[in-house]
């Protein structure tokens, strides 16, 4: 089986952009810095593929051709992706897909989002209240928080979570974004702060939410015959699962839970001849979007047993020494989330701390996984990389 | 705002069919639970599938009592879409008797703490609503 390489990517700083900036300069950043990190030029791209969540965020409609554009590529094929949260990792998945298909040998792969300066919180609260089943909870009034709050409710109930466990991965993901330079929110923090901090849906307060974010994050992707020789390490993607869910929570049998996620790890396990992700996997990028979420995520994807990892996470099983580093980056929480971005930004993260050059980690890594999702753990795309010595 | 920033504001008005939820809404406006069962597995949903999204088999329409179990809660402030203010709610998912799943809705007239495990009853709303699908409230059922 063809394992696509990962040449080189890169990310523009997360945040919130009132600086006047467009996401097109965001975009001509993270594809200018990508292409330089592989070691290529724009003539080499023969396919892009473009990652982008709401057009109601950035008042584009098919971005596609406006990307090839801003990138000096027009005329190559553009396939634009759109899951949600998860629609960095499907883009991904598709780029990956094309160079196992024998459709393109060097892909470029880019995620944007204008999802913080360009339209008010309120309003990008209602678009992405559209994210679930629109017509009959959205409508409704669900929100992102208010869903995830309920089910992460049942999760309480079930397994004796505590507020302060969940608190604990705060603590730990906006410490961990000190010194990322791309991080939206990077600051040291107590268990205190987070349950000191306004609620927003019980038992979600503030600093227990991700921040929405603006970004843009690309990545280069080659068949390993079109890979031009180098001298460091880099890494390949050698595993690929995505799996879905009902789209109400409601519905599911399992409302405490990622069954989506579950189902995607198990196929990206399986391509990847993973046996034990808790043993296998060294290092790991989850999605966080809540504190919650970053327990139910570990549980969906068997780095922990089903009601241990909030446990397992104030014990710091899961902390920047401990045998399986979770959201070095900071993650959604620390680092920010544009969804359209945010998986990419994962995948650049992760090829970084595989090649033993991410910022001042001076800690090897053999094999690691990103994960995201949309909706409610609605859509999960998982993928597993390895690191290839020179 | 900078000088390189300028304001756009863009209104969307929809001529939004509702399709085979219309029934749906119209009960719940009267108050009524109008759920789906599926003719191949059995399985009973509201709010109501036209098709069971867990084999695809035919539903057909039924109504439930209107009785149901709150199963999680949360407690917010937010604005219902298409309204024009901010509230205090509480959202819950409410297992409804005879259903096999759980639905999203919202309580009123419940002072508590936590009414997890609370039966409630399917009552609809006076209040403006944006979208019919904001008449899925409960309130508590009397007992005795």
């Amino acid at each position: 089986m063809t394992e696509p390489l990962i040449l080189g990517g890169s990310v523009t700083p997360f945040g919130r952009h009132r600086d006047g900036s467009h996401w097109r300069d965001w975009v001509r950043q993270a594809g200018a810095e990508a292409l330089a990190d592989a070691g290529l030029l724009v003539t080499d791209i023969d396919a892009v593929v473009v990652a982008c969540e709401s057009d109601f965020l950035s008042l584009q409609v098919n971005p596609g051709p406006v990307v090839l554009d801003e990138l000096g590529l027009t005329g190559r094929p553009v396939i634009r992706v759109e899951g949600g949260g998860a629609s960095g990792g499907l883009a991904l998945r598709e780029g990956m897909m094309q160079i196992m298909a024998g459709m393109a040998r060097r892909v470029l792969v880019i995620g944007f989002e204008a999802a913080a300066g360009h339209l008010d919180p309120s309003n990008v609260q209602r678009v992405y209240g559209l994210s679930f089943d629109a017509e009959v909870d959205g409508m409704a009034g669900a929100t992102a928080v208010s869903l995830y709050a309920l089910s992460i409710a049942e999760h309480m109930a079930r397994f004796g979570t505590t507020i302060e466990q969940m608190a604990s991965v705060s603590v730990k993901n906006h410490e961990n974004a000190i010194g990322n330079p791309w991080a939206h929110k990077p600051m040291t923090i107590t268990i205190d702060d987070v349950l000191e901090s306004p609620v927003v849906a019980t038992p979600y307060r503030r600093l227990d939410c991700s921040l929405a974010s603006d970004g843009a994050a690309a990545i280069v992707l080659a068949h390993p015959d079109a890979a031009p020789k180098t001298t460091r390490p880099i890494s390949c993607i050698t595993g690929s699962g995505v799996g879905s869910d009902f789209a109400r929570l409601g519905d599911r049998a399992e409302r405490h839970a990622f069954v989506a996620k579950r189902r995607a790890a198990e196929a990206a396990y399986d391509m990847a001849g993973i046996k034990d992700a808790a043993r296998d996997i060294h290092v790991a990028e989850v999605c966080d979007p809540f504190t919650g979420a970053e327990i139910q995520s570990l549980e969906a994807l068997g780095l922990a047993q089903p009601g241990e990892a909030a446990s397992a996470l104030a014990d710091g099983a899961f902390g920047i020494d401990s045998n399986l580093p979770v959201n070095l980056s900071g993650g959604l929480i620390g680092q920010g989330g544009a969804p359209g971005a945010t998986g990419i930004a994962q995948a650049v993260t992760m090829s970084r701390l595989l090649g033993g050059r991410y910022r001042d980690n001076a800690r090897l890594f053999k094999r690691g996984l990103i994960d995201v999702h949309g909706g409610i753990g609605t859509l999960a795309a998982v993928h597993v990389m390895q690191r290839v010595e020179p | 705002m900078n000088d390189n920033t300028i304001r756009l504001d863009l209104t969307l008005g929809y001529d939004h069919g509702l399709g085979t939820f219309g029934e749906y809404f119209r009960a719940l406006a009267q108050g009524k639970a109008l759920a789906s069962r599926c003719g191949t597995c059995g399985k009973t949903w509201f709010p109501p599938h036209t098709h069971c999204p867990e084999d695809g088999g035919e539903c057909e329409a039924i109504e439930l009592e209107g009785l149901g179990v709150v199963v999680s809660e949360t407690r917010t402030r937010t604005r219902l879409p298409f309204t024009d203010e901010d509230a205090d709610i509480i959202f819950v998912l409410v297992a409804m008797a005879g259903a096999d799943n759980a639905a999203f809705g919202r309580l009123k007239n419940f002072t508590g703490e936590d009414t997890t495990g609370q039966t409630v009853r399917l009552s609809g709303t006076d209040a403006p609503m944006g979208h019919p699908a904001q008449n899925v409230v409960f309130i508590p059922q009397e007992t005795g």
